[in-house]
């Protein structure tokens, strides 16, 4: 169970380039032109090619049956196109300890600030993970 | 640009579910293993939230001009699985530059997404 001690915590960082051919995919996936360029508003997801989930769940003391993602969030402070190189890590910025009469509810709030080779910030994603009673 | 969108999307299916996998790298079998799914208590498979999002991110980026979000953020309220058809919809709220923005699944009415979304001022 995640817990105040965990907030700080750098949970994995990784490096990952905006491509085009992931981004034909991508539009191919949700119905978009697979001809734009441009680059989805979502599209910092695609670090999960890159991210190591099981290593998260153990270095939370997470129970991976009860782990639900209950929303994200993307602030967008500068442009980004096809052939950056994004670089990042996910950070636990805050940890949020419920007593329910089931049981305790954990939100656990993951913050990854991505950077372009200039180093940059061009877009900040906040993941809120729960892990249920 | 106008203040509110609606947008019908065709069925969710399979196939689209595994592209996404593909093009995310979300790859966890709840997401695209029958068998697996059901084993774990779910009638089907159902797609990522990131499915969702991504869909309706889409259509916002459509309405308000890509370069133009400032900020984008969802809330996931239902699963959804394959078949389902979903109302994408949006419109301006009383703070200016401010949207709110829901998904919901035709069949039943049900919100599956809640979001917003800011533009630059």
């Amino acid at each position: 169970m995640a817990d105040a001690s965990h907030v700080g915590l750098e949970i994995d960082r990784f490096t990952f380039g905006v491509e085009a051919g992931k981004l034909r995919e991508w539009a191919a996936a949700v119905g978009a032109d697979p001809d734009t360029a441009d680059v989805p508003l979502t599209f910092a997801a695609v670090a999960s090619h890159h991210r190591d989930q099981v290593g998260m769940v153990r270095k939370l003391d997470l129970d991976i049956r009860k782990v639900v993602v209950g929303g994200v969030d993307w602030e967008h402070r500068a442009p980004v196109a096809v052939g950056d190189t994004l670089s990042g890590a996910r950070v636990v910025t805050a940890v949020d300890v419920k007593e329910r009469t089931n049981g305790t509810m954990t939100l656990i709030t993951i913050e990854t600030e991505l950077r372009r080779g200039d180093g940059e910030v061009v877009v900040v994603q906040t993941d809120t993970v729960i892990e249920l009673p | 640009m106008s203040t509110s969108f609606e947008e019908t999307t065709a069925p969710v299916t399979r196939t689209q579910i595994v592209r996404f996998a593909g093009a995310a790298g979300d790859f966890n079998p709840m997401h695209h293993d029958e068998p697996f799914a059901q084993a774990a208590g779910s009638d089907t498979v159902f797609a990522m939230g990131q499915l969702t999002a991504a869909i309706l991110g889409e259509a916002v980026a459509r309405w308000l001009g890509r370069d133009a979000v400032a900020g984008y953020g969802v809330r996931f309220k239902d699963k959804v699985v394959p078949g389902d058809v979903l109302v994408l919809r949006g419109e301006e709220t009383a703070e200016p530059g401010r949207y709110s923005l829901t998904v919901t699944r035709r069949s039943d009415a049900t919100v599956v997404l809640s979001g917003w979304a800011t533009t630059r001022r």
